[in-house]
């Protein structure tokens, strides 16, 4: 075979015409779309609702009042709490990538109720044998800031409803040291555990200066598309 | 596209029940197109259709967000390909974990199915691929994108595209050689 592209884009295009073409959507995806636009719009409106109590809160405290303010009943955000280590199952999804891996840290809600994310997690290495690695990190975009997509709904809020996923975009290169099979710990800025990932070997980028630390690029949380 | 346009700019404004509506019609409209890259992307054919319903779910919340809404199929495109790397990296957990479970009940290593037609060596080679050579060969050869593009889906650069294309290229190449003798 002289050149193998010509065959692939036949091989692809006949394969391609092995998929039934689809006449109508299936019912399942209507069901399962209809929850989510309204979840989408409850989040936003509940994001609208804050962002106007907070003004408002703003400008009375700017305003001598006139008169005894009373409260109108404005009701208080739908109750969250912050997604914690026994709500979330956490994936790492990287790919190779010169001299690196790179992709994302995938954090799934598992628990029942709804919790949420906010900002840029810190993330830390441990080796195989539990000594922390020396890492340096940098501040990198999120997907959809890198797609040019829309801002997501409530952003920088991740709501997750049960089985949601946030996404975190990551890139991981030079691990020395660190053995086969380290340990990565998700954490908020304050501290707090997000997660701890156990990496697989073939997700351990390879070392390419000992006397250099490990690079970690790190995005916001955001939600999964 | 155009049309694309007012459908989610009509999305934005209706109730659920109009929304589904719209969202139908551009599921009949990029639903087929979305399935053939997920089955090339996945090599499975149910898979591929659960990976285009779960991409079309996750886009009808966004849809009145998107900041280019004529760009959905760009959108879409993006999203099928994110789906099937999660199916990937499940693949490749669990082929990391029976591997190790068969070599410690002192079993054979897995092989991959040996094939006779050239067609389907060429199938079970791209198949064998590591996930993003096998992506940027589908969309370069079937998507027809320009390496820009796929970058942009794949995150990385163009240069990295045209090095993912030539070693899955050569990888290929070698398979059928092996195959051949």
């Amino acid at each position: 075979m002289n050149d193998v592209r010509d065959e692939i884009r036949e091989l692809l295009r006949d394969k391609a015409n092995e998929v039934p073409p689809h006449l109508e959507m299936p019912t399942s995806v209507t069901k399962r779309v209809g929850p989510r636009i309204v979840r989408n719009a409850a989040m936003l409106a509940v994001a609208a609702a804050v962002v106007i109590v907070v003004a408002g809160a703003g400008l009375r405290s700017v305003k001598e009042p006139t008169e005894q303010s009373f409260d109108t009943g404005t009701p208080p955000p739908a109750t969250t709490t912050t997604c914690g280590t026994d709500a979330l199952q956490a994936t790492l999804a990287l790919e190779g990538a010169a001299g690196s891996r790179e992709g994302s840290i995938d954090l799934r809600n598992t628990g029942a109720a709804r919790c949420t994310l906010e900002g840029r997690p810190k993330v830390v290495v441990f080796a195989e044998d539990g000594s922390q690695a020396p890492i340096s990190t940098v501040n990198t975009d999120a997907f959809w800031q890198v797609d040019k997509m829309g801002t997501p709904g409530g952003w920088p809020v991740v709501t997750l409803d049960e089985g949601d996923t946030a996404t975190v975009r990551f890139r991981w290169s030079n691990a020395c040291d660190v053995g086969t099979s380290p340990t990565l710990r998700v954490s908020r800025q304050d501290g707090t555990a997000v997660a701890e990932i156990r990496v697989e070997s073939f997700d351990v980028p390879p070392c390419n200066g000992p006397d250099q630390p490990s690079t970690l690029e790190i995005g916001p949380f955001e939600p999964s598309v | 596209l155009g049309r694309d346009g007012e459908m989610l700019s009509a999305r934005a404004e209706g109730a659920t029940t109009a929304s589904g509506g719209r969202l139908a019609d551009l599921y009949l409209r990029y639903a087929d197109g979305a399935t053939r890259l997920a089955y090339l992307l996945t090599g499975d054919r149910q898979l591929a259709e659960d990976i285009v319903q779960d991409a079309f779910v996750k886009l009808a919340g966004r849809l009145a967000h998107l900041r280019d809404p004529n760009a959905f199929d760009a959108y879409l495109r993006r999203t099928v390909v994110n789906l099937s790397r999660s199916y990937w990296r499940r693949q490749k957990v669990e082929r990391s974990y029976l591997k190790r479970e068969r070599a410690a009940m002192g079993g054979e290593p897995l092989t991959p199915p040996s094939s006779i037609e050239d067609r389907e060596s060429l199938w079970a080679a791209m198949a064998r691929l590591p996930d993003r050579q096998r992506a940027a060969i589908v969309l370069r050869f079937y998507e027809d994108l320009s390496e820009a593009d796929v970058a942009e889906i794949l995150r990385c650069r163009p240069g990295t595209v045209k090095s993912l294309v030539s070693r899955g290229l050569e990888a290929m190449r070698q398979e059928i050689r092996g195959a051949e003798r």
